[in-house]
């Protein structure tokens, strides 16, 4: 039976019916920080606390790469998530229909899915977004 | 920084930038750095001290290049600094010259891209980066920058596309490109995708090259000439933290260099006479006139349009080809520009002659690899 792993440690907590983003606050500035940082750079702070980022948010742009990249074969669809509650955006792969044009502001939430499988055979798991309704 | 002296550009020097697997990047730097002795004239036992500019592969830059030319036993500095490498160097003999510890000094700069380890790869993130784990190019940076100007300030297929066709139309009277052809609309919207919107002829091709430039002290140059090209201002500036807050089109770390490079020079952006800048990626020269001051943000797609940026237009943009036809030799082309622009202050760019020019901007920014956005950019200012 092949593993299965997260692609990176203590980013996300996976309540069972979705992932939740971890990222930290800056208890002075309230910058929020995804990944984690060890202090502020807005601030210089050491004082951050955990945070889970929300799960939606809106598409600020995306592109699909058509060729092989990193452990990815094309077409990979690749995005900017916006997400409000936070003031934070993040990279990641997105769950879209590669034939269909997605304008900007598009509501996407974040699942937790399979990334690419390594030579031993582990399935290694990350998160990305998907178009959602409301 | 108040420089005390003013610096002139007394010698400069390219290659050819095109595809050349069977010369070593010294090779490449060898030519460049005979050419720029040759230019200024002088005795090359004169150089007082040396900056190398390379960013992959090998070390000893300069060392190795100018033992071939007749330049050793004095102060050498070899410098990567990403797409920023060549305007760095640049940017670190001027200061030594307008601050007073030397009088005359080279800058060499090469890079084999044809050869290096990172050839014929998309060039990813660094090792372990998040954003490139995940699938982050450079390409990718540039379409999701694409998709900005698309959605938000209007920007069609269309005018991507001119960005490539204009520059590649200038390339075609550049002797220093190897690649001289006209594009059509056609041609680069069918060559193969990399990522969307962006193909193969919206994104600069692998190249190789070199490029090397002597600065002086006004005494020293007017020994050898009667028209010197005077670097005014020269300055290089890493991002602050909020320009990896991801809005992708209004840069502010090239917006604060140039509101600087203004001030140092006591211009504004309407006495540009022509702009060198980073195009490594069509999109690049779109979101750069509204941060270099050209024009108001927001109104970048009708400033393109406008035919500005033409050779003969307000204030051409890339006369020599840019990025996009010429590559980006990485440790080079910020040092190339420099050459490119002193050929059109000096009024020997031949056919791509920019007629009249007096001041020009040689930018170049670089990084985007380690936490997705842009790190480090300079602006090198020429006047006449």
């Amino acid at each position: 039976m092949s593993e299965k792993r997260f692609f990176m440690d203590g980013m996300v907590r996976d309540t069972g019916s979705a992932p939740v983003l971890l990222g930290n606050r800056c208890s002075k500035c309230n910058k929020v920080f995804f990944p984690k940082v060890d202090f502020c750079p807005h601030c210089l702070s050491e004082g951050l606390e955990e945070r889970e980022l929300s799960r939606k948010g809106t598409l600020y742009a995306y592109t699909i790469t058509r060729i092989r990249v990193a452990n990815f074969e094309p077409p990979h669809p690749l995005g900017i998530i916006f997400l409000p509650d936070d003031r934070l955006s993040l990279v990641a792969p997105l769950i879209i229909d590669v034939n269909e044009k997605l304008k900007a502001g598009t509501k996407m939430e974040v699942v937790t899915a399979p990334l690419w499988v390594e030579e031993d055979g582990t399935r290694i798991y990350g998160y990305k977004f998907r178009r959602c309704e409301e | 920084m108040k420089p005390m002296r003013d610096v002139f550009i007394l010698g400069i020097g390219q290659t050819v930038f095109g595809k050349f697997p069977q010369m070593t990047p010294i090779q490449l730097g060898i030519q460049a750095a005979k050419a720029a002795i040759q230019d200024a004239g002088i005795d090359a036992r004169l150089i007082e001290v040396a900056y190398g500019g390379r960013s992959y592969d090998d070390t000893q830059t300069a060392e190795n290049i100018l033992r071939y030319v007749g330049i050793a036993g004095i102060p050498m500095y070899n410098t990567e600094n990403a797409c920023t490498t060549g305007a760095t160097v640049v940017n670190q003999l001027w200061k030594d010259i307008a601050s007073g510890i030397h009088d005359i000094g080279i800058v060499v700069t090469c890079e084999s891209m044809t050869t290096s380890s990172k050839a014929g790869r998309l060039v990813g993130a660094a090792e372990g980066d998040l954003n490139g784990t995940l699938g982050i190019t450079m390409p990718a940076y540039f379409a999701l920058i694409a998709y900005r100007l698309m959605e938000e300030r209007g920007a069609t297929l269309e005018d991507l596309a001119y960005i490539s066709i204009k520059n590649h139309r200038n390339a075609c009277m550049n002797p220093y490109a190897m690649y001289r052809k006209d594009l059509t609309f056609e041609e680069i919207v069918n060559a193969k995708m990399i990522c969307d919107p962006l193909t193969t002829l919206l994104c600069c091709p692998v190249t190789d090259g070199a490029a090397s430039i002597i600065l002086c002290t006004g005494g020293i140059a007017r020994r050898y000439t009667t028209k010197p090209v005077r670097l005014a201002s020269s300055l290089v500036l890493s991002a602050p933290y909020e320009a990896w807050d991801y809005n992708l089109i209004d840069n502010p770390l090239v917006t604060e260099l140039a509101r600087r490079t203004y001030e140092t020079a006591g211009i504004g952006p309407e006495d540009l006479d022509l702009i060198e800048l980073h195009d490594a990626f069509a999109p690049e020269e779109i979101t750069a006139v509204s941060c270099l001051g050209l024009c108001r943000t927001g109104e970048e797609v009708s400033y393109i349009r406008s035919g500005a940026s033409e050779i003969g237009g307000r204030c051409p943009i890339n006369p020599s080809g840019g990025l996009l036809s010429l590559g980006h030799p990485l440790g080079a082309s910020g040092a190339r520009v420099v050459c490119e622009v002193a050929q059109h202050l000096r009024g020997t760019a031949g056919d791509r002659q920019v007629k009249g020019a007096k001041v020009g901007m040689a930018e170049m920014i670089g990084g985007y690899l380690t936490g997705l956005g842009p790190s480090i950019a300079g602006i090198n200012l020429l006047t006449k």
